[in-house]
């Protein structure tokens, strides 16, 4: 898989997987890129070119590590990257499979009906429900605790982070929500594997594919989480 | 040839049943007031007509089989929806219809790698919340066994999580 440099077009990584739309978006950067190389873009915007490499090149590609990440500055600017990305999950990403699945959970066969009786997708719906709340608690620790901490002292957050046992501090860490991730591929399986009775085909493929790119979000900004703030914090 | 087992009907029900096999699928199943009679010689059958309450007290026998298995249902114990079954109010249509499936069907347990006995009583006992060790001590099993009944139920089944483990024990009728 590429790795790309300053000198790359910017255009060249949103070739190769569009899912880098919103990554780019969160650095207010949109699409119409135009021929700019990487650099160009990252000094017309004011963005630390460094810092736009290793977020680009660690979410779409799972071997790599940034070498580059040594700067204090960088905490604050994956700080700001990933407030957005929870903004993005909560605003854009939760919103849009509720209303599918809203849609699809009133739907069968093109008529205005329930699912059937003997559909299983209302306990489906009762996990994503599960889902959802762990991934909004996460969010609610990373705006409300973790990123205002680590933002204004950070030897506080430092000192929370490793003393995992106070009763103050949330549950899971800046850079621990592995479990969410799981539930959240357990969903897709039961959609997959699992799903039984009579549904609207189209409509489920509008979930599923949704529930899907919030999935893939998560698993890539997770690789930010841990090969990026994780190294911060701990420096 | 199917062979057929009756596990814990009354008289009057394995009498209906057996003419009823007999007269339009020229089967004669074997009867078996309970199942410790049968228990030895299970292996030799692989259709079985049981009882609700026979069906509840060895759902870790009839569960994986649960596409072999029609419940005489005179009790209303069991999770609608698992298995196959036969009511007081069910047309003699329906019943001829639901012992031809049964009859027809392949042994799709098999085939689509569901959980075996074991599997399931380790997911039972994951899914009630308890740990590693306390499963191994239930069960009389190590915990390295217990951990691997674990990775392979997740395998099978495409669900690493526990609470995903319950939706599909809710789903199955094993909890």
């Amino acid at each position: 898989m590429a790795v790309y440099t300053k000198d790359s077009k910017l255009s060249e990584p949103i070739f190769e997987d569009p899912s880098i739309v919103p990554v780019i978006n969160r650095f207010g950067i949109f699409l119409g890129v135009g021929d700019d190389r990487i650099l160009d873009s990252c000094e017309r915007k004011g963005i630390d070119p460094d810092f736009f490499l290793a977020v680009i090149n660690t979410y779409l590609n799972p071997d790599y590590f940034p070498e580059r990440i040594v700067e204090r500055t960088h905490l604050s600017m994956v700080i700001d990257y990933l407030e957005k990305t929870d903004q993005y999950y909560s605003c854009i990403q939760l919103p849009n499979i509720d209303r599918h699945f809203n849609i699809l959970l009133h739907k069968r066969g093109g008529m205005e009906q329930c699912a059937s009786k003997e559909s299983n997708l209302h306990l489906l719906n009762d996990f994503y429900r599960e889902v959802k709340q762990d991934l909004e608690t996460l969010i609610d620790n990373d705006l409300k605790y973790w990123f205002p901490l680590l933002k204004s002292n950070r030897m506080a957050a430092l000192e929370q982070i490793s003393n995992t046992d106070s009763s103050d501090m949330p549950q899971s860490l800046p850079y621990d929500n592995s479990g969410t991730e799981d539930k959240i591929r357990d969903l897709i399986s039961f959609f997959v594997i699992h799903l039984k009775g009579e549904y609207d085909h189209n409509l489920c493929v509008a979930v599923i594919s949704a529930i899907n790119t919030l999935e893939k979000d998560i698993r890539q900004n997770n690789r930010i989480r841990d090969r990026i703030l994780k190294p911060l914090c701990e420096k | 040839m199917r062979k057929v087992a009756i596990i814990g009907l009354s008289s009057l029900e394995s009498l209906a049943v057996r003419n009823i096999l007999e007269e339009h699928r020229h089967i004669i199943p074997d009867n078996f007031a309970d199942f410790s009679d049968i228990e030895t010689n299970l292996d030799d059958y692989d259709r079985f007509i049981v009882s609700s309450d026979q069906t509840l007290a060895h759902l870790d026998f009839f569960l994986p089989k649960k596409s072999r298995v029609i419940v005489i249902a005179s009790t209303s114990g069991l999770q609608s929806g698992t298995f196959q079954t036969i009511g007081r109010n069910t047309d003699l249509t329906d019943i001829i219809s639901i012992f031809d499936t049964l009859l027809d069907n392949g042994n799709d347990d098999e085939k689509n790698g569901e959980l075996t006995t074991r599997e399931i009583e380790v997911l039972k006992e994951l899914v009630s919340g308890i740990t590693v060790k306390e499963i191994a001590d239930r069960l009389c099993i190590s915990s390295s066994t217990v951990i691997t009944h674990r990775k392979n139920i997740s395998a099978k089944l495409g669900i690493r999580s526990v609470s995903g483990l319950s939706l599909y024990a809710v789903m199955h009728g094993i909890v």
